[in-house]
């Protein structure tokens, strides 16, 4: 069965671009416009993974992050973060919450892939 | 500051005699105490009310740097979002559309989404350099220094560029004096120093090869990239770690630099207490060799 996947940034762009590139290798994907919808949206659909852009107006990555690792139901779904942040020290940040993949933008839609397949080939 | 002392020195001095005059006028003759009491609190008052105003303006002037420095970071920050999230799509959108995922292209739309490609690699470099750049001239450039085998870095570096020397035609070598030199460093930015350094080499070489060496000497490591490239004239050599400057206007297509890429590196080594030189035989080919102490300074 293919795995669903949950896109989340405020960019509509970068949504568009990561959905086709995600679904023309097989994935089913799922998105979102901003940060509250994307919790709303991974609660609901319980995806296999979600890909998270940290810098959103209503509420920012982290935070969506923490919510899903406070709640049992989502708790073990599997977060890459998508950061344009000139700071590193955001990134352990980011870890500590439970988050355990960054890709920077700007990315390729390979990079993710092979992060996915990674993520999907762990035990 | 001697026309301050020479005029509170007058001043004192005026006002010294007026007192005197007025002593002697009045028949009071307590002298030498006096004297010393009054020029003690005259200069003790005047230091003071100097020393709490100078206080004053020191604490205002660190409280407005630091909100100058935070607005700068915030700047720094949008403008690193606001550019790199663009370039996200950009690139996707043409590579998606490159490889065919949304339909058929034609031979000529293909041709033509290449050479977007190759110009969105270098505006992808030129904002990377400039970002870079401007973080280490906010004083924000961040090194977090541990015990790292530099050979590891090296190999990775030409693992990283071996497709693209392949397609010149050219050889990466590495030389290195063991299989293990540590050094106390910040294993991203020393990655940058090499990369900089061998996207030089590479861009500016047309046959031959390239080697990257690592080797240790006494309590330095000795880092070089030597390349068979065109070189620089000896009078070019010290100007090619300013700023912007290009050596060269031949530049292969989506080859232009942006001539930060050399002071950059020399900012990342001195950082790390080293140093980064350059020797060149025009039309032979030059080294470029950068040296950093192994241990913690």
């Amino acid at each position: 069965m293919a795995k669903r996947i949950l896109v989340v940034d405020d960019e509509p762009g970068i949504v568009k671009m990561v959905t086709s590139r995600l679904k023309a290798n097989g994935y089913e994907v799922l998105s979102a416009l901003g940060g509250e919808e994307g919790l709303a949206k991974c609660k609901q659909f319980k995806p296999d993974a979600v890909i998270l852009d940290i810098m959103m107006p209503d509420m920012d990555g982290a935070s969506v992050a923490a919510e899903l690792k406070d709640d049992p139901n989502t708790s073990m779904i599997p977060v890459i973060f998508l950061s344009a942040a000139v700071k590193s020290s955001e990134v352990p940040k980011s870890h500590m919450i439970g988050g355990q993949y960054i890709v920077a933008k700007p990315f390729r839609g390979e990079e993710l892939l092979e992060m996915l397949k990674q993520i999907f080939s762990m035990p | 500051m001697v026309g301050a002392v020479l005029f509170a020195f007058m001043a004192y001095y005026d006002i010294f005699e007026n007192y005197r005059v007025w002593v002697q006028q009045n028949g009071l003759k307590v002298w030498q105490l006096d004297d010393a009491i009054f020029l003690m609190a005259y200069f003790g008052f005047s230091f003071g009310f100097y020393a709490f105003r100078r206080m004053k303006e020191l604490r205002l002037e660190s409280a407005a740097r630091r909100k100058a420095e935070k607005h700068k970071d915030e700047f720094l920050s949008m403008v690193s979002h606001e550019l790199r999230t663009p370039m996200t799509t950009i690139r996707e959108g043409v590579s998606q559309v490159l490889e065919g995922i949304l339909g058929p292209t034609t031979e000529d739309q293909q041709e033509f989404l290449s050479i977007v490609q190759v110009d969105i690699e270098r505006l992808s470099r030129m904002i990377n350099d400039l970002l870079d750049i401007s973080k280490i001239e906010a004083g924000k450039l961040e090194i977090h220094k541990e015990h790292v085998n530099l050979i590891r870095i090296a190999k990775q570096v030409a693992k990283i560029f071996s497709p693209q020397a392949d397609a010149k035609g050219l050889q990466i070598k590495t030389d290195f004096s063991g299989p293990i030199i540590e050094a106390y460093v910040d294993p991203d930015t020393i990655l940058q120093v090499w990369y900089n350094l061998v996207s030089n080499a590479l861009k500016f070489t047309k046959q031959g090869y390239v080697e990257l060496s690592v080797k240790e000497r006494g309590p330095l490591v000795i880092c070089t990239v030597k390349d068979t490239g065109v070189g620089i004239k000896t009078e070019d050599i010290p100007k090619i770690f300013n700023k912007f400057y290009q050596a060269t206007r031949n530049w292969g297509p989506g080859e232009k630099g942006t001539g930060l890429g050399l002071p950059i590196a020399k900012t990342i080594v001195e950082s790390h207490g080293g140093t980064l030189s350059a020797e060149s035989v025009l039309e032979q080919g030059s080294i470029f060799t950068f040296e950093i102490p192994k241990a913690p300074l």
